[in-house]
């Protein structure tokens, strides 16, 4: 599904990245564990194509296709979709119009046809229920007025809508509660298939109570520094980043 | 060291001197004397005040020499078919159709219009010589302030003439096109005039169009006379071909609760100024003026408005947004007088400037004259290109980067359009913003 081959990327010409190595195989969930400051965040937005990311070594293939030479747009059409840590507020713009022209766009990316006016109620209406999203929300501007849980839920809702082969979720459980987090993890977990692969960014084990992965990697100095299976963010949450001789520097 | 004494006469209006002369004869009414005498009075204040340059404060961000120095040639008569104007016909409306500056029955729309609302061209009824029909004319307009109001009035060829009677609403709105024909290099002076009776309500409407590259001068004037109690809303839709020249005129006199309400979208010519001069004198009296500016290549539009609060307990409200590309030029003055009596006044006045391009120019001046002291006036501005985060974020989302760029400046024009009534002009002002934005990527594809 995804292949990182010793990534090193820079940010406002600073680099983040020094040689990330990554496998990531269709139907695995990954978790991407590191203290603040680690490069968890530019990975992610080295994966969704933002500007000002700049990769200066190595090779990211995603699905045999070389992944840094699409735009944003297109590698969401091939199926990336990165849940913002702190998703942008759009005023002007109507939840209701952003979503359809996101599907819609993803449509006719992959070849398929555009969806109703009607089926495209229906199925937001759905999806919106099973997230336990009150779907009045959608009446306002793109996450204008939301609060964080709102946010995030409404973030999950767009993957649902998309249903992406390949979700990178970027801290999506900071600030939220735990009915907000379930809700967020039962979206996430609905979405598990043979084909679907997900990168979970967390800070904290918390999430991956809810969203169990498959490998866990810690991310520290622009390298992956250690991995291992689920236990490994157990032992993490019990002794803290320095037993990797890693410094938390959000602990401290 | 010599002195020499400066000629008062401005070079710009001295043409219009031998011009008025020969074509005093030939302008509508001209076998009244009333009619006559109203533009020889005009006349001669034009030619004592001369016509508005930078040196001017309310003209400081204008430029008007590239108007002195093109070449204006008369109408050649052009056929017009009323296909030809569907596109600018507003759907249900009484639409008045004017060519080249000419009424034109044949192309309008306004049979089965109610009992209560009184429509003529200019022209006919200064022919007519009636002066009931045209009772106001030249009352709200002052003749000495810088501008093209005294010329307006001495040259004043066709426009239309709305009078609302009393207690009396028109719901459908009554929508005045002005075409500039293919090729027309004309100069026009066009005058309208609305008279809303008390306690009436109406929508009027003016939508300036080119057929075509036309590189004429519209000269327009509009007066509107609000009585107690009356509701009119105006909109302006400007959009004539590039090359064209546009310098509109607004003055309205708003009477005691009544309430004038006016928009103005501005994305055509090479130079336009909009300009809306109002005066709230009966207690109670309201305004709305907003406004959205579309500009690109080298097109300057200039948004000036003057209310007047002359009397307490009055209430306006503005809003222009500006959007710009490449090397366009907008300007946004205004001008808020408070008189010393005018307590209670509620006053707000805002600018948001959309820059597309590290190119464009935009000039912003609020000008807050406030003479009374117990009143709420504020007034902002902003400058800004578009939010990238945002553009990422829809990007991010599927959405390729035009589509998104769009989304986004349809979205900075958003809270006033969807601030307007539920009727057809909505539509028709959405779907015109739709157009712009569409050139917009399609000239970028062909750069």
């Amino acid at each position: 599904m995804l292949s990182i081959k010793n990534l090193h990327a820079t940010v406002h010409g600073k680099e983040i990245l020094r040689g990330v190595d990554l496998e990531i195989g269709a139907g695995e969930v990954h978790a991407i564990m590191g203290p603040n400051g680690s490069g968890k965040s530019t990975l992610s937005y080295v994966l969704s194509g933002r500007e000002g990311y700049d990769v200066t070594d190595g090779e990211i293939i995603y699905k045999g296709k070389n992944l840094l030479e699409l735009d944003v747009h297109e590698r969401a059409g091939e199926g990336i979709f990165l849940a913002f840590q702190y998703p942008v507020e759009i005023p002007g713009v109507s939840s209701m119009s952003f979503l359809r022209t996101s599907l819609n766009s993803v449509r006719r990316y992959r070849g398929e046809d555009e969806i109703s006016a009607v089926d495209f109620l229906k199925l937001v209406r759905a999806t919106a229920k099973s997230l336990e999203m009150d779907d009045k929300l959608l009446q306002r501007p793109v996450n204008v007025g939301f609060s964080g849980g709102e946010k995030k839920r409404n973030e999950v809702l767009q993957m649902s809508l998309l249903e992406p082969s390949l979700a990178v979720l970027d801290e999506t459980d900071s600030g939220l509660d735990i009915d907000a987090l379930k809700a967020v993890a039962d979206g996430v977990n609905a979405l598990r298939a043979p084909d679907r692969s997900a990168l979970v960014i967390t800070h904290y084990q918390r999430l991956l109570s809810y969203i169990v992965p498959d490998f866990v990697h810690v991310l520290a100095q622009g390298k992956i520094a250690a991995t291992g299976g689920k236990e490994l963010a157990l032992e993490l949450e019990k002794n803290g980043y320095a037993m990797l001789g890693l410094e938390d520097t959000e602990a401290a | 060291m010599t002195s020499s004494v400066e000629i008062l006469t401005d070079p710009a209006i001295a043409k219009y001197r031998e011009h008025y002369v020969a074509l005093e004869a030939q302008l509508p009414g001209g076998e009244h004397d009333w009619v006559t005498s109203l533009r020889d009075q005009a006349m001669s204040v034009a030619l004592r005040t001369g016509l508005p340059t930078r040196r001017i404060e309310s003209w400081k961000y204008t430029d008007l020499r590239p108007i002195h120095r093109a070449e204006f040639f008369a109408v050649v008569a052009s056929e017009v078919t009323g296909a030809m104007l569907e596109p600018y016909k507003l759907d249900d409306a009484f639409v008045a159709v004017f060519v080249d500056g000419c009424y034109a029955p044949v192309l309008s729309r306004l049979e089965d219009v109610p009992k209560g609302l009184e429509f003529s061209s200019l022209a006919d009824a200064l022919r007519s010589g009636e002066k009931g029909l045209l009772e106001g004319l030249g009352n709200v307009v002052t003749l000495e302030t810088p501008g093209f109001a005294a010329l307006n009035t001495a040259l004043m060829q066709d426009g239309g003439v709305c009078r609302i009677a009393d207690n009396v609403s028109v719901e459908k709105p009554i929508q005045f096109i002005f075409v500039s024909t293919e090729n027309s290099s004309a100069e026009l002076h066009l005058r309208n005039l609305i008279v809303a009776g008390v306690n009436s309500k109406a929508t009027v409407m003016q939508s300036f169009v080119s057929l075509g590259a036309s590189s004429g001068f519209s000269d327009v004037v509009t007066e509107a006379v609000l009585g107690q109690g009356a509701n009119l809303r105006h909109v302006t839709h400007q959009d004539q071909s590039a090359t064209a020249w546009h310098i509109g005129l607004i003055a309205a006199r708003v009477g005691r609760d009544a309430h004038f309400d006016s928009f103005v979208l501005s994305s055509g010519a090479r130079l336009a100024r909009n300009e809306i001069r109002l005066r709230l004198d009966g207690e109670g009296a309201d305004c709305s003026l907003n406004g959205i500016a579309m500009v690109r290549d080298r097109q300057h539009c200039d948004n000036t408005t003057d209310v007047d609060h002359a009397i307490s307990h009055c209430h306006s409200s503005q809003i222009y947004k500006n959007i710009l590309d490449d090397r366009a030029h907008t300007v946004f003055q205004g001008r808020v007088h408070v008189a010393p009596d005018a307590q209670k006044t509620d006053a707000h006045q805002m600018n948001r400037n959309l820059l597309l391009s590290r190119n464009a120019q935009a000039d912003c001046k609020p000008e807050l004259i406030i003479h009374a002291d117990d009143v709420k006036c504020s007034h902002g501005a902003t400058v800004g290109d578009l939010d990238q985060e945002a553009l990422f974020y829809l990007q991010s989302r599927g959405i390729d980067p035009e589509t998104a760029r769009n989304m986004m400046v349809h979205a900075f024009a958003a809270e006033l359009l969807e601030a307007l009534p539920e009727d057809s002009i909505r539509p028709y002002l959405e779907n015109a913003m739709s157009l712009w934005l569409k050139n917009l990527t399609s000239a970028e594809e062909a750069a």
